[in-house]
């Protein structure tokens, strides 16, 4: 197998800054935002989490583990590392879910519950209000958000793969700071001890975070995406193909979101319904990314890019499960080191591949 | 992203208010219930108005106000549940504290202690009540110059009912 890539053909990406740029409108509307919301946390929440600090941090390992899992899940949906170079973003992405989002939902969800409280029985208000306020005010507040996100970093962030992941990002910064407010409440209105209410809370938000808002969110940030000018694939879309997968995936994520607040079906079918939706949005989004890939491979074969590349390595690309068999023969072959070389010459590739199309857009 | 908060906000803020329940006699009645199912029956004074919040009562008449909240008691010691209460009031702007008093219901199926409340424009008093199922929390709130009903004659507003 032939070695891959000198240092300086390897897949660079772009240097030039996608968040700090002051010469942007967006980027203002971006600090703004971001600067309003976490005023906004701050002013709503500050003194009840001050309260309840002792317990917070007292529950913090399982904040901890919690956290990394999460990431390392939405890290699962990016098969193709289409997002990789620019951490960044996704940091910058989760900030707004987190601080803009997660203020302004609330606010908006107090003020809604407000109103159709002068509409609906209490008794019926109390069991159908998550399911009437939240799927329309967080999925809008987290959906304008990505949408901020991938205006801002549109020069790298356009494709199907990368918004996924955006608005994974945003709903996984929206949810971790939504559960910092509940488990607050939580700690403040159990009647045993902080601990107890927090733990029990966090527990609970836990269990139920497969799905929750960073997949309802990534839906409906590709949904965002391809309504976009900025959208890589938008020559190749018809506008009534752009229109209907903008509209499944936006009304996609607010549908997860209601048949989870709504009080009926029972938890389990609740969450058999969610998981199918978002599969299936998932595999047919991948599923779509993957002929992407295949097609640029096609496209790139046999450029000087990819002079260094072996042919095996390009056609081990398109799936996990290539890869993997490339790197299994690699291992019978040459051993454990040699897996390994197929695997960072895998990556390099995937990056090349993709470097290529970014350089060509 | 401004239309998120504000269009509920700006609508919250404009339509007209849901109407109170005015009570005709001095029959009326808003039964709070918690969410063990234990049932609170709080009767509305003639000439009061009540709103049902669900596990909260609340009562209007001239300038006061009586916020009635009812929680499952369990095998807690309703000493420790009023005092983290009495924090959980604190931090949404009631702040109380218990003034060495204690109360009961005429009819002697709940009691408790009686305590002192105050917020940014309104002062009052204040008693957490119990039996072996529920622990109730009552606010008499009022402006200065118009003094609030005593709290022993707005806890013999207040009785159990069988679930």
């Amino acid at each position: 197998m032939t070695a891959l890539a000198q240092p300086e053909q390897a897949a660079t990406p772009i240097r030039q800054p996608l968040i700090y740029r002051p010469e942007s409108a967006v980027f203002w509307l971006y600090v703004v935002a971001l600067s309003a919301g976490a005023f906004g946390l701050l002013l709503g929440y500050g003194i009840a989490v001050h309260e309840t600090m002792a317990a917070q941090i007292a529950l913090g390992p399982v904040w901890l583990v919690f956290i990394v899992f999460l990431i390392w899940l939405m890290y699962q949906f990016d098969p193709y590392r289409s997002v990789r170079h620019y951490p960044q973003v996704l940091v910058a992405g989760t900030a707004l879910g987190g601080t803009t989002a997660c203020s302004s939902a609330l606010r908006g969800e107090d003020a809604l519950g407000g109103v159709l409280a002068r509409y609906i029985d209490p008794d019926t208000l109390t069991l159908w209000q998550n399911a009437l306020t939240a799927p329309f005010i967080e999925e809008a507040a987290k959906g304008l958000c990505a949408a901020v996100i991938l205006v801002l970093c549109s020069a790298v962030f356009n494709r199907v793969s990368q918004a996924l992941l955006v608005g994974m990002f945003v709903g996984f910064g929206f949810d971790v700071m939504e559960d910092l407010t509940y488990t607050t409440k939580q700690a403040l209105s159990s009647l045993d001890s902080d601990l107890s209410g927090a733990g029990g809370n966090l527990v609970v938000r836990i269990v139920t975070s497969i799905p929750a808002h960073w997949a309802y969110t990534s839906l409906v940030t590709v949904g965002i995406l391809v309504l976009l000018p900025t959208f890589a694939d938008r020559a190749r879309w018809t506008w009534r193909r752009r229109v209907f997968v903008a509209a499944v995936l936006l009304a996609a994520g607010p549908f997860m979101h209601f048949v989870w607040d709504a009080p009926v079906p029972d938890i389990p079918m609740k969450f058999v319904i969610n998981v199918v939706v978002f599969a299936v949005a998932v595999f047919l989004l991948l599923r779509y990314e993957r002929h992407r890939i295949i097609e640029r491979i096609a496209a790139e074969r046999g450029s000087a890019r990819l002079d260094g590349v072996d042919s095996a390595v390009l056609d081990s690309l398109p799936t996990l499960r290539t890869r993997r068999r490339l790197r299994r023969q690699a291992r019978r072959s040459g051993g454990r080191a040699a897996r390994k070389a197929v695997k960072f010459q895998q990556r390099e590739a995937l990056d090349l591949v993709q470097a290529a199309e970014g350089n060509s857009a | 992203m401004l239309a998120v908060p504000l269009v509920p906000t700006i609508l919250d803020a404009t339509l007209p208010q849901r109407p109170w329940d005015p009570a005709e006699t001095s029959a009326e009645q808003v039964l709070t219930i918690t969410d063990g199912g234990n049932i609170v029956v709080v009767e509305t004074p003639k000439g009061w108005e009540a709103l049902d919040q669900g596990d909260t009562a609340v009562l209007r008449g001239g300038d006061s106000r009586v916020l009635v909240e009812a929680y499952d008691l369990g095998q807690r010691d309703p000493v420790a549940v009023a005092e983290r209460l009495i924090r959980l009031h604190r931090i949404e702007g009631i702040a109380s504290a218990l003034d060495g008093g204690s109360i009961a219901s005429s009819d002697g199926t709940l009691a408790g202690q009686t305590c002192v409340v105050v917020t940014q424009s309104a002062t009052g008093t204040c008693a957490f009540l119990h039996d072996d199922e529920v622990i109730i929390s009552v606010v008499v709130l009022s402006h200065p110059g118009q003094p609030a009903p005593p709290i022993d004659q707005v806890v013999d507003l207040i009785t159990r009912q069988s679930q």
